[in-house]
C-alpha cells in the first residue's frame, strides 16, 4: 500500500510540476498572502483541533511531523 | 485514567506552512502574542477539559523567528473501560467521574531563513502525572521554480515514559516521524499541497487503564502490539474568489497501518470576509475508520488473540464535525476569535462519542 500512495504522490508531484509551467509572478502574489488563505491561520486551532482528533481517533498526523506524546482521554 | 497509545498528540504544523506566498503585512511585526482558550465537553456527562494556551513569537530580524508556546490543560471526568454483555444488551462500563489531571506542555520553535531555503528546529516537554514526553524536530522547507513551488521534509522524534498515575512511570515509549511535502501554486488565486508522512511507533503501546471482558473469564487487560507503522497522504486546496474576498479549503488525508486500521478524512472550510473586520468562518469535516484487527467489542475464550483491546478509539466509525467560527479585526495589531465546533460519531457500540468545543482567541501584534 505505501507503494501505492507513493506512485499517487509522484504523479501529483510531476502534475505540480508541469502546472508550473506559466509561474505566478511575485506581484500577482497578493491574494495568495491575504489571511483567508492561509492554511494554518491561527496556528493554536490547528494544535488544539489535531490534540483533540488524536485522543478521539485512531488516525492522527499527515500535515507534518509528530512533535510528542500525551495520555489523553 | 485512560491513556491514548499512539504518541504523536501534538503536530508541528509550521513544517507544511506554505511560504511561497509573501506573509499578510500585519504578520510581519516584530513580536506577537496569542492567547486562546477552549472548553471541551462530551455527551454523556463524561469528559471535560478547559484549555490555556499562549503563544509569543519574536522576529529578532528579517531571517530569525523565535517562538514559545505553553500549554495547560485541566481534565475531570469518566472514561469508557470496556465493554460487557448485560441481559442480551452490550454496556458501556466507565470509569466513574473519578479522573482529575492536569497537562502542561512547553516547546519552542526557531526558524531561519535563507535564499531558498528555510531551516526550522523545535523542542518541547509534555508532563502529566503518569506521562512525560520530551520531543524534538528537524525541518526544511526549499524554494524552487522561481518560488512557485517549495518542498517541505521534516523529521520528529519523541520519547515517552508512562504508567499509572502516582506511581513510578516505567514503561517506554519511541516514536520517530517522517514528513515530505510540496506546495504548488496553480494561480494567483490558488495553490495545492501533498504530504506523505510516516510515523514508526515502538515500545508499551497498551493501555493500562482499559480492560477487556472475556465471556466465561471476566476481565484482563488490554495488550496491543509493541510497534506501529503508520502511513499518511494528504491533499490540501485553497482557492480565492475575486469577486467576494472568500476563501475555500478543501481538505482530504488517506490513513493506513500496521494494526489493519485505514481512515479517510475529508474536511472544508469557508472564509466570508464580511464588512467591518469581520469574518465568518463554516467547517465540515468527516471522518471514517474501520477497527484495528485486534478489536472486539468484547471477547470470548475462542476469539481471545495474543492481542486484545475494546477500546473504543480503535473501532469501526465514522464521525462528522460541524463548526462556526468568527473572528474580528479590532485594531492593526489586535483580533479576537470565538469558535464553536460540534462532533457527533455513529458505531455499533453503545454510547458513541460527541462533544463540543468553544474557543476563544485574542492575538496581538507589537
Amino acid at each position: 500500500m505505501l507503494a501505492t500512495i507513493m506512485r499517487y504522490f509522484w504523479f501529483f508531484f510531476c502534475l505540480s510540476l508541469l502546472a508550473a509551467c506559466q509561474p505566478v509572478k511575485p506581484w500577482q502574489r497578493g491574494s495568495l498572502a491575504s489571511e483567508q488563505m492561509q492554511l494554518y491561520q491561527g496556528s493554536l486551532q490547528s494544535s488544539l483541533d489535531d490534540h483533540v482528533y488524536f485522543s478521539k481517533e485512531a488516525a492522527s498526523g499527515g500535515y507534518g511531523v509528530a512533535a510528542g506524546g500525551c495520555g489523553c482521554n | 485514567m485512560s491513556k491514548e497509545t499512539s504518541l504523536s498528540c501534538l503536530t508541528s504544523a509550521a513544517l507544511a506552512l506554505p511560504a511561497l506566498a509573501q506573509a499578510a503585512p500585519d504578520m510581519l511585526e516584530d513580536a506577537q502574542v496569542e492567547y486562546q482558550f477552549s472548553y471541551y465537553d462530551e455527551a454523556d456527562e463524561r469528559m471535560q477539559a478547559r484549555t490555556h494556551q499562549v503563544r509569543a513569537s519574536l522576529q529578532p530580524s528579517d531571517k530569525l523567528n523565535l517562538n514559545l508556546d505553553l500549554t495547560r490543560d485541566t481534565l475531570s471526568g469518566a472514561s469508557p473501560m470496556f465493554n460487557m454483555p448485560v441481559e442480551g444488551q452490550t454496556q458501556q462500563i466507565l470509569s466513574g467521574a473519578s479522573i482529575h489531571e492536569k497537562r502542561d506542555v512547553v516547546s519552542f520553535g526557531a526558524s531561519y531563513k535563507m535564499a531558498k531555503n528555510l531551516l526550522k528546529v523545535g523542542l518541547g516537554r509534555s508532563v502529566e502525572n503518569d506521562y512525560k514526553s520530551n520531543f524534538y524536530s528537524l525541518g526544511l522547507s526549499r524554494y524552487l521554480n522561481q518560488k512557485n513551488t517549495q518542498v517541505d521534509v521534516g523529521v520528529g522524534l519523541s520519547l515517552d515514559k508512562h504508567g499509572i498515575a502516582d506511581q513510578p512511570l516505567t514503561d517506554k515509549k519511541r516514536s520517530l516521524s517522517y514528513h515530505l511535502g510540496v506546495t504548488q501554486l496553480l494561480s494567483p488565486q490558488s495553490f495545492i499541497q501533498a504530504n506523505l508522512g510516516y510515523g514508526q511507533h515502538r515500545g508499551v503501546l497498551s493501555d493500562p487503564y482499559k480492560k477487556v471482558y472475556i465471556e466465561g473469564k471476566g476481565l484482563d487487560v488490554d495488550l496491543r502490539p509493541e510497534s506501529r507503522y503508520q502511513s499518511t497522504l494528504s491533499l490540501l486546496y485553497a482557492r480565492q474568489f475575486k469577486s467576494n474576498d472568500s476563501a475555500l479549503h478543501l481538505g482530504y488525508r488517506y490513513y493506513q497501518d500496521n494494526w489493519d486500521i485505514k481512515a479517510h478524512t475529508l474536511s472544508a472550510k469557508y472564509h466570508y470576509p464580511l464588512a467591518k473586520g469581520w469574518m465568518l468562518i463554516p467547517e465540515f469535516r468527516y471522518y471514517k475508520q474501520n477497527s484495528a484487527d485486534f478489536y472486539q467489542v468484547y471477547f470470548n475464550q475462542d476469539s481471545i488473540g495474543s492481542y486484545h483491546s475494546s477500546d473504543y478509539r480503535l473501532a469501526d466509525f465514522s464521525a462528522q464535525t460541524w463548526g462556526l467560527s468568527v473572528n474580528k479585526r479590532l485594531s492593526d495589531k489586535a483580533k479576537i476569535e470565538l469558535g464553536w465546533q460540534s462532533y457527533r460519531s455513529r458505531r455499533d457500540t453503545p454510547n458513541p462519542l460527541a462533544f463540543d468545543l468553544l474557543r476563544l482567541a485574542i492575538k496581538l501584534q507589537f
